[in-house]
Order: C-alpha cells, then sequence, then structure tokens
C-alpha cells in the first residue's frame, strides 16, 4: 500500500468532520421545519373544527329564519307537531334516563381505560355481525342510540334513547315506535381530501328506515347474524309508516319482546349497501358483501360518541359527538388502550396513563390486603370499589352420564365443596356465595334457601344411599352400572382465563379423594372445549355464564334445548316442572308473578343441583383521584361514564 | 457461483410446494372450530351461534370441500343412508359426536348430495327415508351464489348469480314440516322429484370434468389458486385481508429481534474472543458462570422485575416508560423526537431479548476461535513476530468466527416469527402475539401467511450464510 502523505490526510479528516457537522446542521434544520409543520397542522385541524361548528350554528339559524319562527325554541316546535297515533296509550318508556353530569364540571379530558379490561382486539365494528360482548359493551354503547334504554336506577323499566314514545298494546305484540327527529348520523371516518368518497359527502339524518335496515339485515340469510336472529325470529312484521314512525308486530306475547325490541338500533344503510366507489350491492350478494364490507374496521354511529381511530393492537379512540341529541357527557375522548398483560395494565395506571384499573384476585391480595398502609390504594388517594358482576361461575356434570343421573349424588358433590371458604382464601372474598342461576343481588333471587354445606360426612351419607360403595378396597367408590362395576372416576374440562378457578378445582380434587372419588383436572384450549361440549364429550367442566337482566332461564334449562347441538344446555338437564315454569315466565310480564315462577325454578336447581353453582364474581376497580362523579350501573354495562368527569 | 444461486433459488419452488402442503395438511387436522374467539372470561347464554351463520361462514372459506381430493361425484347411496341414519337418530344409537359429525357431513355435502337423494327417493318406499331426505333437502339444494372478496362481478356473473337466487327461492319452498298430511307429503315428493329430474344432467360429469373436480374443487386448490396471485386470503377471525395485516405487525418484531440480534453480536463476540484469547482464567470461568446464570433466567420473570423496578409506573426508578411500541401523542412529534421516543421504549424489551442469548453466541465465538488459535499458521504468525492484536484480529478471528455465520443465517426466520412472551410483556403489537392468537382462534389463512413468509426467510437464510460462506472462507466453493 502506497503511504499516504500527511497532508492529503489532514484534508480528507477536515473534509470529513466538516460533512458531519454539515449533516448535523441539516438534521435540526429538518426538524425545525418538521416541528414548525406539525403546529400548522395541528393548527388547521382546530380551525376546521371551529369553522364546522359555525357552519352548522349558520345552517339552524338559517333554518329558523326560513320557517319564520322566532322566539320558539325549535325542539319544543317539533313536540308540538307531532302526533301520536295512540294518544290514550300511555308511553312504555317512563323510567328516569341517567343523572347528567353537574353543570359545572369541566367539559373536557381524555379518559383512558384498558379495551374491555382483557385488551384483546375485537375483531370489528359492525354491530349487527360481531355477538361479542366487548364490541356490544364498550363501543357500541357510547356509538348507538338503542329505541330504549334500561333505566340506571331502576333497570326493570326503559327510558328513551332513540325513540321518544313507544306505544304498546296490551297484549305485548304491536309497538307503535315514535324516533326522535334531528338525530344526525356520525360521519364516516374517510379521507375527505380524495374524490373517491365524494358520493357519501352529504349530512344524513336517522331516520325509521335505518331501523328496520337492521332487522332486515339480522334476519338477512346470507348475514353471518344468526346468532340474534333467534331473537327476532318470533317478529311478524315492521313496518315504517313515515320517517320517524314505524310499527312493529311480534308473532306471539313472549316477555322478550320487550328487551328484543328495546334493543333495536339503527344501521346507516346509506353506507352499508355501497361499495366504496358509491355504487350499490347487487341485491342476489347483499347479504354476502355486507358480511365483508369495506367499512367494517370502523365504527360508525349516532350517540354521544364517535369512532376516531383504530390502531390495531395499541388504542380505540373515540371521541364525543358534538351534534349528539341527549346530554352532552363531560369527558371529551376515550381511549381504549389495548394491553393484555395483567401487570402492565396495573403499571400503566399506577404511572397515570389509565384512569381504571380492574383488580384480579392476585393483585387485589398485593396491593390492598397485604400492601402497606401508606400505599395509594390504601390512604385514599386511589378510590377502590367492588362491583358485583353479573357473572356467576359454576361446575356443569354431564347429566346424560350414569354416574350423574342420581340427585344424591350431585347433592353429594356440592357437599364437598367448601365454597364459603373458597371464597374467602381462593378468591380472597371477591365472590358472593349462590344457590342458583340467578344474580344474587336481584329479586328473583331466593335468600331463603339455605346453600348445601360444606361437610363430607353428608356427601358419605348421600353416596352411600345412592350405592356408591367401596367394594374392592382400593379407595375408590364403586358401583354396578348396566351390570358393569364402575369405578367414581371422572374428568374435569378447565381453560385457562382465570387463575383462581384452576386453584379452586384442585382444591375440590382433595376434597373428593377424601371421599373415595377420582377428579381428573383436563385443562384444555377454549376452541377444543367449545367443540367437546356441542359433542357433550365431557364428563364435567367449569365455566362462567354472563347474565342478562332478564334472567330468561330459557337458553339453559329448557330440555328442548338439550338436544340440540350447538345450545347452552350443555349438560342436558331435562326437567318438565322446570319446563312449565320456563315457558309460563315467558308470557307472564306481571312482575310479581315473575319473581314467584323464578324463585319456584331457583328451588327446583338448588334441589337437583344440575350445576355446582359457586358464586357471582366481584370486580375492584380502582380509579385515579382525577375521575369525578364515578358510579356504576346495576346492570351489564357496569362500567358507564356518561356522566362522570375529568378533574385535572 | 451465479449458476449455483439459481439452481438454488429454481429448488426453493418445490420445496415451498411441499411445504405448503404439509403445513396445509396438518393445520386442517388440528381440533377446534375455525374462526373462533379467544376465550373468554364468562360467555352469553343468548349469543350463541345458530347453524345457518356456520354454514355461510363455512363456504366463505371453502372449509365444506374436502381438504385436497374431491370425490363427490362417487358418493354412495348406502352411505348417504347411513349418514341420514345417524342425523335423525332419536333412539340415542349413535354418540351426539357421531351425529353432529353426520350433520355436518350432509351439509358439506350440499350440491353433490342431490344426485344421491334422486335415485334414493326414485326407488325407494320407506317413508322414513323420504322425510329425512325431504327434510334435509332445501339446505342441500341451495345453490352457492358467486362471491368474491372485495371484488365487483361482471354482468354475466350476476345474470347467473340472480338465476341461482331465483331457484334457490323456489328450492327454499321444498321444506318438510310434521304437520304435513300424507296428501301434502306426497305432492311435495313429487315437486322435488319433478325439479331434481329437470336438472338431473348437471351431474353427468365428464371424465375430464370428473378429474377436474377431483383435483381443483378442494380446499387446498382454492387456497393455492389464490396464492399464485400472492392473494393469502382474509383472516376468518376479522375478515380483513392477511397480508396486510401481518406487514402491519412484523413491522415491530422485525425491528426489535434486528436490534437484539446487533446488540448481541456486538456484545458477545468480543466477550468470546476475550475468552478465548485468555481461555481457562478466573474472569473467563466468571464470565461463562455468569452468562449461564442469564441464560437460566427466563425473560418472562427479568422483563416483569425490570418492568416493576424501572418503569414509569413503578415504585422505584420511573427510567423507562411503561410499555408500548410508541407514545400516545407520537404522531405529533418530529422524526428525532419520535426516534428518541421509540428507541427509550424499546430499552427494555431489547435488554430481556438479547441477555439470553449472550451465552450461545459468545460460546460459539470462544470456541469456533480456540480451534483456531492451536492450528499452525498461528504459531507461524506469532513466530514472525507480529503483534498479539495483529495475530488474533487479523488472522485468527477471520477463520475463526466462521462458525457464528451459520448461526446469523439460522436466525432470519426467527427475525419474523417475533417473541411472544417480550411482546405480551411490554405490550409490543407485535408479530409473536398476532401468530399466537391465530393459532388459538383457528384463523387458517393467517396461520398459513405466516407460516409461509417464515418458511421463505428460512430458504433464504440458508442461501444468504451458504454464500458469506464462501465470501468469508475462499476455500468454500460451490459448483
Amino acid at each position: 500500500m502506497k503511504q499516504e502523505s500527511t497532508s492529503t490526510m489532514i484534508i480528507k479528516s477536515i473534509m470529513g468532520i466538516a460533512m458531519v457537522i454539515f449533516l448535523g446542521i441539516l438534521i435540526l434544520q429538518i426538524n425545525n421545519l418538521e416541528k414548525n409543520l406539525i403546529l400548522v397542522k395541528v393548527e388547521s385541524e382546530s380551525t376546521k373544527l371551529q369553522l364546522n361548528k359555525l357552519n352548522n350554528t349558520l345552517n339552524k339559524i338559517n333554518k329558523v329564519i326560513k320557517s319564520g319562527s322566532f322566539g320558539v325554541s325549535s325542539n319544543q316546535q317539533v313536540l308540538s307537531e307531532r302526533k301520536w297515533l295512540h294518544p290514550e296509550v300511555k308511553n312504555f318508556l317512563m323510567g328516569d334516563p341517567p343523572k347528567p353530569a353537574p353543570e359545572d364540571a369541566p367539559s373536557k379530558g381524555v379518559f383512558d381505560k384498558v379495551y374491555s379490561f382483557q385488551g384483546v382486539d375485537p375483531k370489528g365494528f359492525n354491530f349487527v355481525i360481531e355477538n361479542g360482548a366487548d364490541v356490544s359493551e364498550e363501543i357500541q354503547e357510547y356509538l348507538t342510540m338503542y329505541l330504549g334504554r334500561r333505566s340506571p336506577n331502576d333497570p326493570a323499566v326503559f327510558y328513551g334513547d332513540l325513540a321518544e314514545r313507544i306505544e304498546i298494546t296490551d297484549d305485548y305484540k304491536e309497538y307503535t315506535i315514535y324516533i326522535k327527529e334531528g338525530v344526525k348520523w356520525h360521519r364516516p371516518l374517510l379521507d375527505w381530501s380524495n374524490p373517491r368518497y365524494q358520493w357519501i359527502k352529504d349530512e344524513y339524518f336517522v331516520t325509521a328506515h335505518d331501523v328496520k335496515y337492521t332487522y332486515d339485515l339480522i334476519m338477512n340469510s346470507q348475514v353471518q347474524a344468526s346468532h340474534s336472529r333467534n331473537y327476532y325470529k318470533d317478529i311478524e312484521s315492521v313496518k315504517v309508516l313515515d320517517n320517524h314512525t314505524l310499527v312493529i308486530r311480534w308473532k306471539k306475547k313472549t316477555y322478550q319482546s320487550v328487551s328484543t325490541t328495546m334493543g333495536l338500533y339503527p344501521t346507516p344503510k346509506w353506507l352499508y349497501a355501497y361499495n366504496e366507489d358509491g355504487e350499490p350491492f347487487p341485491e342476489e350478494t347483499a347479504g354476502l358483501k355486507f358480511n365483508e364490507h369495506w367499512y367494517n374496521s370502523k365504527a360508525i354511529g349516532c350517540g354521544a360518541y364517535q369512532f376516531v381511530k383504530w390502531d390495531k393492537g395499541v388504542l380505540i379512540q373515540l371521541r364525543r359527538n358534538d351534534d349528539y341529541i341527549g346530554a352532552m357527557p363531560p369527558i371529551k375522548q376515550i381511549n381504549y388502550h389495548l394491553i393484555r398483560d395483567k401487570n402492565q395494565q396495573l403499571l400503566n395506571f399506577q404511572s397515570g396513563l389509565l384512569d381504571i384499573h380492574n383488580l384480579p384476585v392476585a393483585q387485589y391480595r398485593d396491593k390492598i390486603l397485604d400492601g402497606p398502609a401508606n400505599s395509594p390504594y390504601k390512604n385514599g388517594t386511589y378510590k377502590v370499589e367492588p362491583v358485583t358482576r353479573m357473572v356467576y361461575r359454576y361446575i356443569g356434570w354431564n347429566l346424560e352420564l350414569p354416574m350423574f343421573k342420581d340427585k344424591k349424588v350431585r347433592q353429594a358433590l356440592t357437599h364437598a365443596m367448601d365454597r364459603k371458604n373458597v371464597i374467602k382464601k381462593q378468591l380472597n372474598g371477591l365472590g358472593t356465595l349462590i344457590t342458583g342461576n340467578f344474580y344474587r343481588h336481584s329479586t328473583a333471587y331466593d335468600e331463603s334457601i339455605e346453600p348445601w354445606e360444606f361437610d363430607l360426612s353428608k356427601s358419605k351419607k348421600l353416596l352411600d344411599e345412592a350405592g356408591w360403595i367401596d367394594t374392592d378396597g382400593d379407595g375408590i367408590l364403586d358401583k354396578i352400572i348396566n351390570g358393569v362395576k364402575t369405578d367414581f372416576k371422572f374428568g374435569i374440562l378447565t381453560y385457562g382465563y382465570r387463575e383462581e378457578i384452576k386453584s379452586w378445582v384442585s382444591i375440590y380434587k382433595e376434597n373428593l379423594y377424601k371421599l373415595g372419588i377420582q377428579m381428573e383436572m383436563q385443562p384444555t384450549e377454549w376452541s377444543v372445549m367449545l367443540k367437546r361440549m356441542e359433542d357433550r364429550e365431557f364428563d364435567s367442566y367449569t365455566g362462567g355464564w354472563g347474565l342478562d337482566f332478564d334472567g330468561d332461564p330459557y337458553q339453559i334449562w329448557h330440555s328442548s334445548q338439550a338436544d340440540l347441538s350447538k345450545s347452552s344446555n350443555r349438560i342436558g338437564f331435562r326437567n318438565k316442572e322446570a319446563d312449565v315454569i320456563i315457558d309460563k315466565l315467558r308470557e307472564t310480564f306481571e312482575p310479581e308473578e315473575r319473581v314467584k315462577l323464578q324463585r319456584a325454578f331457583h328451588k327446583i336447581v338448588h334441589e337437583e343441583q344440575p350445576y355446582l353453582f359457586m358464586y357471582n364474581e366481584k370486580l375492584v376497580v380502582v380509579t385515579h383521584p382525577r375521575l369525578k362523579n364515578v358510579s356504576f350501573q346495576k346492570a351489564r354495562p357496569h362500567v358507564q361514564t356518561m356522566n362522570w368527569y375529568l378533574e385535572e | 457461483m451465479q449458476q449455483y444461486i439459481i439452481k438454488r433459488i429454481l429448488m426453493m419452488i418445490p420445496t415451498l410446494f411441499a411445504i405448503t402442503v404439509i403445513v396445509f395438511g396438518i393445520l386442517q387436522m388440528a381440533p377446534g372450530k375455525p374462526g373462533g374467539g379467544l376465550e373468554t372470561d364468562s360467555e352469553s347464554a343468548n349469543k350463541q351461534e345458530g347453524m345457518a351463520g356456520h354454514l355461510i361462514f363455512k363456504r366463505q372459506f371453502h372449509l365444506d370441500k374436502p381438504v385436497f381430493f374431491n370425490f363427490r361425484f362417487w358418493l354412495n347411496d348406502d352411505d348417504i343412508i347411513q349418514l341420514l341414519d345417524e342425523k335423525y337418530d332419536k333412539t340415542k344409537k349413535y354418540t351426539r359426536a357421531q351425529k353432529n359429525v353426520a350433520t355436518e357431513t350432509i351439509e358439506d355435502y350440499g350440491n353433490d348430495i342431490l344426485p344421491n337423494f334422486h335415485r334414493i327417493l326414485e326407488r325407494s318406499d320407506d317413508k322414513e327415508l323420504k322425510i329425512r331426505i325431504l327434510s334435509s333437502f332445501s339446505a342441500n339444494a341451495a345453490r352457492t351464489l358467486i362471491h368474491r372478496f372485495g371484488e365487483k362481478l361482471s354482468e354475466e356473473e350476476r345474470f347467473i348469480n340472480r338465476e341461482t337466487e331465483r331457484e334457490n327461492r323456489r328450492v327454499a319452498k321444498f321444506s318438510y314440516s310434521p304437520t304435513m298430511s300424507s296428501a301434502e307429503f306426497d305432492k311435495l315428493n313429487f315437486q322435488v322429484i319433478d325439479y331434481l329430474r329437470s336438472i338431473e344432467d348437471r351431474w353427468n360429469y365428464s371424465l375430464l370434468q370428473k378429474m377436474y373436480k377431483c383435483f381443483f374443487d378442494t380446499r387446498f386448490s382454492y387456497y393455492f389458486y389464490n396464492l399464485l396471485h400472492f392473494d393469502f386470503g382474509i383472516s376468518m377471525v376479522d375478515k380483513q385481508p392477511v397480508l396486510p395485516k401481518i406487514m402491519e405487525k412484523v413491522g415491530y418484531s422485525i425491528l426489535l429481534s434486528v436490534g437484539s440480534i446487533i446488540l448481541a453480536y456486538l456484545l458477545a463476540v468480543p466477550i468470546g474472543i476475550y475468552s478465548a484469547v485468555n481461555p481457562k482464567t478466573l474472569l473467563d470461568k466468571a464470565i461463562t458462570v455468569g452468562l449461564f446464570m442469564l441464560y437460566s433466567l427466563p425473560t418472562f420473570f427479568v422483563g416483569t422485575v425490570l418492568l416493576f423496578y424501572f418503569s414509569e409506573g413503578s415504585e422505584y426508578y420511573k427510567w423507562f416508560p411503561t410499555g408500548g411500541f410508541k407514545s400516545i401523542d407520537s404522531d405529533n412529534m418530529t422524526s428525532l423526537q419520535q426516534l428518541k421516543d421509540i428507541s427509550i421504549h424499546m430499552i427494555l424489551p431489547l435488554v430481556c431479548l438479547t441477555y439470553v442469548s449472550l451465552a450461545s453466541i459468545s460460546r460459539y465465538a470462544r470456541t469456533g476461535l480456540l480451534d483456531v488459535i492451536h492450528s499452525d499458521y498461528i504459531k507461524t504468525a506469532r513466530a514472525k513476530g507480529l503483534g498479539e492484536w495483529v495475530v488474533v484480529f487479523k488472522h485468527a478471528v477471520r477463520n475463526g468466527l466462521i462458525p457464528i455465520l451459520t448461526l446469523l443465517g439460522s436466525v432470519l426466520p426467527a427475525v419474523v416469527s417475533g417473541s411472544v412472551v417480550i411482546e405480551v410483556i411490554f405490550n409490543i403489537p407485535g408479530i409473536g402475539l398476532e401468530s399466537f392468537n391465530a393459532v388459538i382462534t383457528r384463523d387458517y389463512n393467517m396461520v398459513m401467511g405466516i407460516q409461509l413468509i417464515s418458511a421463505v426467510l428460512t430458504l433464504l437464510g440458508l442461501l444468504v450464510s451458504d454464500i458469506l460462506y464462501s465470501i468469508v472462507d475462499p476455500r468454500i466453493q460451490y459448483e
């Protein structure tokens, strides 16, 4: 190699240094430029919003001027104009709407929470197709307006949301529904500078046709909405009288018709019936196209909040809808964070990112029971509130197996479960013992029924009576069934979501072992578990049912459901007496009569013990001090922030 | 060399085909339902999926077709009678699983079962059997409409669809109900036979048509046909195209794993060299023990500990962000700020990903170098009077580190597969978590997509490491 002269070396190094300095300056300048650009962007966005508002007000003023009615507020005018078809009938929507936030509540702030407390991405936001409770309780709750909603104080009555008046005939077969006028659809979330979306640029109002469209979609056999179709199949007809009035006729008088009708919501036909270029879908395949509609990964509605952003795996964002017709919620924006790991959730709550957190059993023990007294959890900085969820946990026995056919055996199995201690130790008190299928804090639940207590000697006696005796001295009970000597051995399917369930199942296993019963734990993956329950290929399993307010036992307990492969009556429960009650409940509207029937039903399932009923679960919700006016709803969803507000 | 590379690339095509077939076959054998949800915390009794919805779903993804070969033009009447017997079994002669399988099978056969129905209806006089056929008939006779994801249909196809729809509407009326009088039943029977006669020649397949149906009317061929167009299909869970979804997620994982690989090599190779140059000293032993202790610490534990001590949510040192890939308000940051934001988010995950691989890489480097350092040419170099540094770095390292290159080749597929544990603990929306979820929910298309991409990368990785060999060591030559 030739030796370079010193001078070239020096020149080269100087040039190198100069290059580096030059690059550095360039980067800094570009950075500055970018800063300014971002500022401009933010400013232009806020100007755009203000312009929009101004435009709206101008439009309103224009309308008033045109109609020539000064002095009268437009709302009052509408009310006086509207005519009811059956003015003699009492408005069905008599419930109290939720109390609005105090007037001096600051109207601002971003509410941050984990999406559905589990932090898993939803499948999509097409409300007709998606059947997950996460979408309906988190997103749809804020985005759509239902015809009527359950009153927070008394969930048995409804208040008007989209509907302003509903008239029901005495036989509960015909509902005449008047929906509010002037409810605007949210603007779809699209790139408006793209000429492709010019066709959808207009402003749209919610009409009765949109409500009927939802019904039509659910009943369209091409649409993947068969989970809701069961509910609406008893509707005889949905007729639109004019833009804001529709009549729904039911084929028969059923109690469920009330909640089903109230649960109807509008779906924008002007969006979902068209492809991205604004051409209507061909009629023959419209349902199939709807299933994969181009707007399905975004959500649209007419409610208090509108959908802003879904950053998959990171964030779902809602922003307050300034055109909302109901009481304006103070919180301006809701951020749902997709955080799966429970520790991440906790740390993000502690760091102040999240405003609300749900303490699972282990964290509850760490932070509240064993935590130091000066921790923010215990010194009053964070507000801690247990909320009883409308969920119960149970063990289901396969009633078609000979060993579980005998009522006495099932009672003996319940006697062997120390439920009080499980709640105290495994759950750290985060549960309420139940003896039947109803929510503990509802009128349907019969408090006078004494739970089967934990008593192994009683189990032993009942098992003796049922013929289960250890004849060969191998420590395991046996019995001759159909001429074959059978040992009392069975498996229990468990799946992974909740740690505490595994721990109480293993304690139960020990207790059964003392009685001479062998229970094998079979941890199973969820999708395999579902398949095995469809085929009824299990001995027993642990499960959890979420309850709705009606507490209709039909799907889980009616014997007609026991033969269907995809039904919720997985254990094959058949009881004539219970069937009569269930059928009668579906036609009874009188509250006291209903309670009587429900309690009679409760008594049967307590006596029969088709499930080993465990507990209603409690949720420990901790909230940041900046969150005010926090209260939890009795019915689901328990967390509803419409009248909460944020203080800095 | 060029020839060799071309040959290798051409060889990839049959290999990839074989991989596709095998992965596809294994996936179809997995128990559980495709496209289900992630496990839930509690279920709602009233929101169960009905049968009809499942059928639309199956047709959408061709799950009603056989996997590799379709011999449905040879369905046997006796088998069909047996299946019907199982489906409508009331005496509990068959288990519920058998009954469900029979129901699904009949449903899946769709139109293909109609010739058998026709023959049985014409010949048999078993009324019970006829009732069974008529009860299944309208569901089986319904024909599938032409429908492709996100595509517009041609006028011709729309015309066919309209005709099909009209026929389907007619067929839907042929339904049996138990309340029928025997005259009504006979009328229905007659109508159905009449209809079947009118469409009889649809099933007179020629040999060529049979061959076509056998190989191309199957799940695999539909999938493969799309694959040839670089179309990985749509996700069975959220009905969105798979490829963009993978690309979106893979970025996060690539950044993480490339970062950790670079970091690991930067740290481990010098450690390995040091250990090789000073073998069996106290420090060498201490390093070995220390690295293996790190190696045996599980990442989920270390990750959680790091978070509980060094993240913003901790009660101790609030140095690093709690998790995630970037801050929420990063949209309004300049590029430099974003760079800083992402880097600071990446520190803890990178530490977790890196410390595990330090042990293996540094050991590889150490042994590789030790082998070389005792060889004759190193002795010669030393004898020549070269300094120790020159001997080690110029002569030994170049040869001694060849084994490490092998590692680099095998690392490439890991780059896209991501790490489920790290992604969950640090809440990074990467491909690891996505593929894990896809397996759990039996999202066949998603799993296939991820597997195929990583298969391609594995093959490429092997090729690259082979080429690197010959660059580093001129003695290795490929013919």
